[in-house]
This record gives structure tokens, C-alpha cells and sequence, in this order.
């Protein structure tokens, strides 16, 4: 069997049909083209020919109502896209991680669940926001944060996660599928896992290579 | 101080550099791109503002919108 066959049998397909962020990108698209058309129609063409209240209300229009759905369309679809392994991706920082993901002989847990092909179009962000009530917005700030390190070349190597990491991000999908529930370890251990008395990594191993086998993420002159 | 129609013109100026600076962002997730759709948004809310001091400003005149 090829390398390019054992590749393609281990990424999963990317999903088909409509999705929220193509739908607010297609607002988005839209709003910015008639706002950018018609202003610089009604300003620099049709001013001196419009009536001043025409003229008030039109640009009421093309500088509140469709730059403010041009904004929130297109931060709604950056919100969306932003989940995506490939938005990950965009920082060569992460190619370490994300190459580990689809090397079909890994068996860290992240690439075992890119493998299993339940998430993996959003795979890094499913793991990465937390399940509360703020998850999402800790996500969106980490990420924020994540950002300025990288375009300020700031971060520093290697990079280590600081945080904890809560057994309720792995039991938001698997604590009602019957791969979870019918072994018996997790029923002996159910209440120190819902306590975060012991991590679900103990046994189930890292999600990501470990340091010492890691490819460095910052890019040497050398290299 | 600038009069009203260079404020107006200023916002409309600012507004399509800022609604052309978000459509990056819209073709491709990059760590530029989303410097861009800060710029932009930070041009848009500008450009709100000087629009805004615009029209105050002909409202206090005695002029109608």
C-alpha cells in the first residue's frame, strides 16, 4: 500500500453543504460591496445632485447600517472559521501539532481522534475551548493572545501549556457514548474523573508529542 | 477645525478603507489578515465618530438632517 493511500485513508473528508461561516461571508461580502459601491457613488458622483436629506439619510445607510452588518457578518465568519484546524495551521507554530494529527502512525490522542474522524475539521478547537459557560470566550481570548505572541515573535520556545486541563472537555463528548460507559474502569473511577481527582491522560496518554520528540516551532535562519 | 463636508468626506474615506481592509480576513484565516480586520474595525468605529461630529455639528448650526 502507497504512503499517499494510508495518508488518504487517515484524513478525514472535509464536510460538505452549507455552514454558518459561509453564510455570514456571503453577507458579509455583500454588505461590504454595496457599502464601498454606494459611497463612493453618492460622494464623489451623485452629492451635488442629491437633495441633502437624500444625501444625510443615504449615507446614514452606507456608514451605519451595512458597515455594521459588514462588521458583524464578517466577525461572525472569522469566529466560525477560526475553529478550523487549517486557521490553526495558519501559524507555522502549530505544525508540529498539527502534523502529528495527520501522521497516520501517531498515536497521540489528538491523532487518534482525527483518525476516528469525529471532529476533525474543528478538531484543535474542540479540544481547546472549555465546556462551561464562558468556554468560548476563554477560547477567543486565548486565541487573541496566542496571536499577538506569534505576530510579535514573542513566544518562546518550546511551547508548554500552562493551564489545567479539565476532564469535562474529554466527558462533554464521551461521558453518554457507550465506548465510555461500557468500560468498566470508567464506572470504578466516575467520581475521581468528575472531580478532576485524576486526568483522563493518565491512561489514555498525551494529546500532543511530547517535548523531547517535537519538531522546534520557531524558524532558524539554519534551517 | 475642519468644516462638516471635509468631516463627512473624511468618514466616508475612512469607512471604505476599513470595509475594504476586512475582505482579507473573508478569503483566508492568516495571522495578517486578522491585523487587518482590527485596522479596519478601529477605521469603521473612526469613521462612525467623524460622521457623527458632522452631523452634530450642522444639527448645532441650525441645519436639518
Amino acid at each position: 500500500m502507497s504512503a499517499w493511500s494510508v495518508w488518504a485513508m487517515a484524513t478525514p473528508e472535509p464536510p460538505h453543504g452549507a455552514t454558518l461561516g459561509g453564510a455570514l461571508e456571503v453577507v458579509a461580502l455583500g454588505c461590504i460591496g454595496v457599502a464601498v459601491l454606494g459611497l463612493l457613488l453618492v460622494e464623489f458622483v451623485f452629492k451635488s445632485r442629491m437633495a441633502r436629506s437624500t444625501y444625510r439619510w443615504t449615507l446614514l445607510l452606507g456608514l451605519f447600517v451595512l458597515p455594521g452588518v459588514a462588521l458583524l457578518g464578517t466577525t461572525g465568519h472569522m469566529f466560525e472559521s477560526m475553529k478550523t484546524v487549517e486557521a490553526c495551521q495558519s501559524c507555522h507554530v502549530m505544525n508540529p501539532f498539527v502534523g502529528d494529527m495527520h501522521d497516520p502512525r501517531s498515536a497521540t490522542l489528538a491523532a487518534r481522534h482525527y483518525r476516528s474522524g469525529a471532529i476533525p475539521d474543528k478538531q484543535c478547537y474542540a479540544c481547546h475551548t472549555g465546556y462551561g459557560i464562558f468556554g468560548t470566550v476563554e477560547a477567543k481570548r486565548d486565541g487573541l493572545r496566542h496571536w499577538l505572541l506569534y505576530v510579535t515573535d514573542t513566544w518562546k520556545e518550546p511551547i508548554t501549556y500552562k493551564g489545567t486541563y479539565p476532564n469535562a472537555n474529554c466527558l462533554a463528548c464521551h461521558a453518554t457514548a457507550p465506548i465510555f460507559t461500557r468500560v468498566d474502569s470508567h464506572k470504578a473511577l466516575g467520581t475521581q474523573l468528575a472531580n478532576d481527582e485524576m486526568s483522563c491522560f493518565t491512561c489514555h496518554g498525551l494529546p500532543h508529542p511530547a517535548r523531547p520528540t517535537r519538531a522546534s516551532t520557531r524558524v532558524t535562519a539554519s534551517q | 477645525m475642519p468644516s462638516s463636508d471635509t468631516l463627512t468626506r473624511a468618514a466616508v474615506v475612512l469607512c471604505v478603507v476599513g470595509l475594504l481592509l476586512l475582505l482579507p480576513i473573508l478569503s483566508s484565516i492568516r495571522a495578517s489578515f486578522v491585523g487587518f480586520y482590527m485596522l479596519g474595525s478601529l477605521l469603521l468605529l473612526v469613521s462612525i465618530t467623524l460622521y457623527v461630529v458632522a452631523v452634530v455639528r450642522e444639527l448645532r448650526r441650525g441645519g436639518a438632517l
